[in-house]
């Protein structure tokens, strides 16, 4: 029962991260601090 | 179809391949690219504000050109123009060769490294003259073989190429001496005309240059911070042979890093050697030979700041010779020899291919030269996988614009916040670009014109300005004094907050002031109390770069007269299409 409810969990957690990805709502980069929080714009980096 | 319209349509194709998003409505705010709805004619505009005239004559020539239709429309125009205006540009070089060399020149032209790392810095106006040296060269060749009406035409190319100073110093040092060395068909009088005519065109950047108080004076910090960068550890030379190498790696597509573009590099310059002949053959050996010197010369000038060895020799330059500034940004000058690999080197592998006997392996090789900047680069596609974007301004902007026109000539300059020069908007994806304001705004701005660049260990280089009013206003916000304090003696009667942007948050900046506006994305604030007059330029100097424009103008609207009563001319067919073939198969020795 606790692998099928499990397998279960897995599958719609990935399936909503999946949906997520897909609207642009969730990405790699979700964890990043917004760029707003940042002190200044820099021209570019050399 | 025509081959006319076929080449036309697939110039078109590949713009939309490399632009994608960025066709959409709106605007795209990208680094140094920045349009706005309608932008004002300002002392700034003409290269009379504060800072260094860099943006003279583009920014007076969208400030006519948005009185007539918004500046996304000429956004546009300036970007498919960019790429498909440099792709037939490339392949009429190479007129008179097959369709496959053509195709590769247009292709090798515009899917280049220089082209991509440019557009996404948003160098638009640098890459419209880059655009325009294939034409330029074209016509020069035509003047010196005494085409009638080419030398009008080259020296209304000139003065496109003439937007930004580095084009213009491209254009006429590219074409000028092609068409006027020994051996041009160009009587000497005329000869002269357009030699008066294409520096002429340079007057409404070089006149404001040298008023300007800080002429002369480059923060030679510059050179460490925008000279060539090696994408890889081939170095500076390979890089620059791939005509890569920009000072910023953010805007650098990724595929530059991968092993294939320096193959791809030593590959195309030892088709350039192969195809030098060829070419000579076909633009004349004159206009061959002076496009291989330029090309050399920029190489040369944009490794000079990046190797150890000659970096000084060039610091040296930048700080203490008038203009040397023009040289901190090497990467810029690789132009020609980007042009040079892509006429040079299709026509190295046609030279090359002679001897190969199957007709299906010698097809398949010069397809794959077509499709070999693609397989090296395929992240410029779509606007560089979708780093080009149009969106639209917020209405805070139209209408902080609108109450500042509604004080009409009353009250002074607007100073804007968050005190730096660039923008990351969240309405813009967090894509960094310069700060809107100047010329979004109907006034003239004081914005911080210290420019900051991250270096790969974390510290931040500042190169400053040369605006003194700005200097005075960093100086109040790094002693937290409140703005009331210091702006009504600089003549700033308004303050800006952009909001939606990184940034320290005003705190103290904005205590005395009064709100007038107060957005989501944009605030106004005004400055209370007598503000003393904002600084205008002297009368003498508003008349001598006045009268460099008039000049400028009248070279340019003579020329298009003298084209038009020339193309007229050849289309009665009064002896021109004889002549124009006589000309071509004369075999002259140019």
């Amino acid at each position: 029962m606790s692998g099928f409810a499990g397998a279960a969990i897995a599958a719609v957690v990935g399936a909503l991260i999946a949906g997520g990805a897909s609207l642009g709502l969730v990405s790699s980069q979700t964890a990043v601090p917004a760029p707003i929080d940042k002190e200044y714009v820099v021209y570019g980096t050399n | 179809m025509t081959p006319r319209a076929l080449s036309v349509s697939a110039a078109l194709g590949l713009a939309v391949l490399v632009l994608g998003p960025a066709l959409a409505p709106g605007y795209v705010l990208l680094y140094d690219m920045v349009f706005v709805p309608q932008q004002d004619l300002l002392p700034a505009s003409v290269g009379l504000g504060g800072q260094l005239p860099r943006a003279v004559p583009q920014d007076a020539v969208l400030a006519v050109l948005t009185a007539i239709a918004p500046g996304a429309l000429w956004q546009h125009l300036a970007l498919v123009g960019i790429v498909a205006g440099g792709a037939l540009g490339a392949a009429r070089l190479l007129r008179g060769t097959d369709l496959l060399a053509r195709l590769a020149a247009a292709v090798l032209f515009v899917w280049s490294a220089y082209v991509a790392e440019r557009l996404l810095l948003g160098s638009w106006s640098l890459l419209v003259a880059v655009a325009v040296l294939p034409w330029a060269l074209s016509a020069a060749v035509e003047v010196r073989r005494g085409v009638p009406g080419s030398a009008a035409r080259l020296l209304l190319l000139v003065g496109v190429a003439s937007l930004t100073p580095t084009g213009g110093i491209l254009a006429t040092v590219l074409a000028g001496p092609v068409a006027l060395a020994q051996g041009t068909r160009l009587p000497r009088t005329r000869g002269a005309l357009l030699a008066a005519g294409m520096l002429a065109v340079q007057l409404p950047w070089l006149v404001p240059s040298l008023l300007h108080p800080a002429s002369g004076s480059s923060d030679p910090d510059g050179l460490a911070a925008f000279a060539l960068r090696p994408e890889g550890p081939w170095g500076a030379l390979v890089t620059a042979l791939g005509t890569g190498g920009i000072w910023n790696a953010e805007v650098v597509p990724s595929s530059r890093s991968l092993v294939l573009a320096p193959l791809a590099a030593l590959l195309l310059t030892a088709l350039v050697a192969v195809g030098m002949r060829p070419l000579e053959r076909l633009v004349g050996r004159a206009a061959a030979r002076w496009l291989l010197v330029c090309a050399v010369a920029g190489i040369v000038g944009a490794v000079a700041g990046a190797w150890d060895l000659t970096r000084p020799a060039v610091d040296a330059v930048v700080e203490h010779v008038p203009g040397g500034g023009l040289l901190r940004d090497g990467q810029k000058w690789l132009a020609p020899w980007t042009l040079l690999v892509a006429t040079s080197a299709p026509l190295g592998l046609h030279r090359l291919l002679v001897r190969v006997g199957d007709a299906t392996a010698r097809a398949a090789l010069a397809i794959g030269l077509v499709l070999l900047p693609l397989a090296v680069m395929p992240d410029l596609a779509w606007g560089g996988l979708g780093r080009l974007q149009s969106v639209s301004y917020p209405d805070d902007w139209a209408q902080v614009r609108s109450s500042l026109e509604s004080t009409g000539a009353a009250g002074g300059d607007v100073a804007v916040l968050p005190w730096s020069a660039f923008r990351a908007f969240d309405w813009n994806g967090g894509r960094t670009s310069l700060d809107p304001a100047p010329r979004y705004l109907p006034r003239a701005t004081v914005v911080d014109d210290t420019l900051l660049v991250a270096r790969p260990d974390g510290t931040v280089l500042r190169v400053s300005g040369e605006d003194p009013r700005s200097a005075s206003i960093s100086a109040a916000l790094e002693a937290g004094r409140p703005l009331v304090d210091v702006l009504p003696g600089l003549g700033v009667s308004y303050v800006v907050v952009e909001l939606a942007t990184p940034g320290p948050p005003p705190g103290s900046a904005l205590d005395g002031l009064t709100p007038v506006l107060r957005g989501r994305t944009l605030e106004l604030w005004a400055v209370p109390g007598e503000v003393a007059p904002a600084p205008v330029p002297s009368a003498w100097a508003v008349a001598v770069v006045g009268l460099s424009y008039v000049l400028a103008g009248l070279v340019l609207v003579t020329s298009l007269l003298v084209g038009v009563i020339a193309w007229r001319g050849m289309r009665r067919g009064r002896g021109s299409v004889a002549t124009l073939r006589a000309v071509d198969e004369s075999k002259e020795d140019t």
